[in-house]
């Protein structure tokens, strides 16, 4: 009668499939019966291979090494953005840069005329009156000058309070004031927003970028010739003039006493 | 050095990161290479998977790959005799 024997290799192999199967249920029965004894020593463990590898991952990252098209892409984004950042502070640092140098041109203008550097509170109203945060308790007091860092005039206070004061635009509507321009007296008729006009006769020697001074603020100058309209029809020249500095923009005044 | 070996030591280190890792797919293709060489370890590499992987989603008292590894190794063990040897 013919027995199947099989081969040494083969009988071993089946010896080894009975011990691993034998071990795989006991490991199986022990930690059931040890309410998940084993799986308690396994998991640190996985967590750590986890940790391990995320950390492995994150440094080949960083490295740049199997960088691909979308990594690439991403980071072209994040630059981008970082660089949008830098600009920004760009404009930021010049805006301050700006701003140091107004307000050392206010110390300047201190150290000749007593008075006190403040902020504009509010931009102009249509009334051609703007807000100064310097109040009484600062020595502001009605009459004071508001000048800008390049020494311009652009309003008188007329009201003060504690900690504010309203202040006048020299050119505020429906107002006028005497100027000197190039030794020529004119009456200026404020039209608001720092602007003026008026006539002058067309033989008078006038022309852009005088600068008109006032006799009513001390003869600090307060506005420059923009404009000439030698086609008036009534036989004057019309002459235009602003204030070098906006209300609306400026930050820093001085408030200066008499 | 047989390729066999360099092939069940490489499936091996692969099984073993797969079950840490809970990548059940990499497993299962691990399972079938080593099954078809003998590699009897792969199935506690099974188990190690099912330890932690299985266990937390309430299907402990079922380790699939354990019980699949299993039945593989026995069961395709006739034909690894006349075809592999």
């Amino acid at each position: 009668m013919y027995r199947y024997v099989p081969p040494v290799q083969s009988r071993t192999r089946t010896r080894q499939f009975a011990f691993v199967t034998i071990a795989a249920f006991a490991l199986i029965g022990i930690d059931v019966l040890s309410h998940g004894g084993i799986r308690e020593k396994l998991v640190p463990v996985a967590a750590a291979v986890h940790a391990g590898i995320q950390n492995t991952g994150a440094a080949i990252s960083e490295i740049g090494i199997f960088t691909s098209r979308t990594s690439l892409v991403s980071e072209n984004v994040a630059l981008r953005e970082e660089n949008a950042r830098y600009k920004s502070l760009a404009l930021s640092a010049e805006a301050l840069r700006a701003e140091n140098e107004a307000l050392a041109r206010m110390a300047h203008l201190s150290g000749t005329r007593p008075g006190v550097t403040a902020t504009i509170a509010g931009g102009e109203s249509s009334l051609g009156t703007f807000l100064v945060s310097a109040g009484s308790r600062d020595g502001v007091a009605m009459g004071d000058l508001v000048r800008t860092d390049n020494g311009f005039v652009i309003g008188t206070v007329i009201e003060v309070h504690d900690t504010v004061s309203f202040c006048r635009s020299l050119f505020a509507p429906n107002t006028s004031i005497d100027v000197v321009i190039n030794g020529t007296h004119i009456a200026l008729e404020g039209r608001g927003a720092g602007n003026a006009r008026g006539k002058v006769l067309p033989s008078v020697a006038i022309s852009d970028g005088d600068v008109a001074t006032a006799a009513s603020v001390r003869g600090y100058p307060i506005a420059i010739v923009g404009h000439i309209d030698a086609d008036a029809s009534d036989g004057f020249k019309e002459v235009y003039v602003r204030s070098p500095a906006d209300i609306s923009t400026i930050r820093y005044v001085y408030i200066e006493r008499p | 050095m047989k390729v066999s070996r360099v092939v069940r030591a490489i499936t091996g280190m692969g099984a073993l990161l797969a079950a840490l890792m809970g990548y059940g797919g990499a497993l299962l293709i691990c399972i079938l290479i080593d099954t078809a060489l003998s590699a009897w370890e792969i199935v506690f590499f099974a188990l190690l998977f099912d330890f932690l992987w299985a266990a937390p989603l309430g299907i402990y008292s079922l380790p699939w790959y354990t019980i699949g590894t299993l039945a593989l190794l026995w069961a395709f063990e006739p034909v690894r005799r006349e075809l592999l040897s």
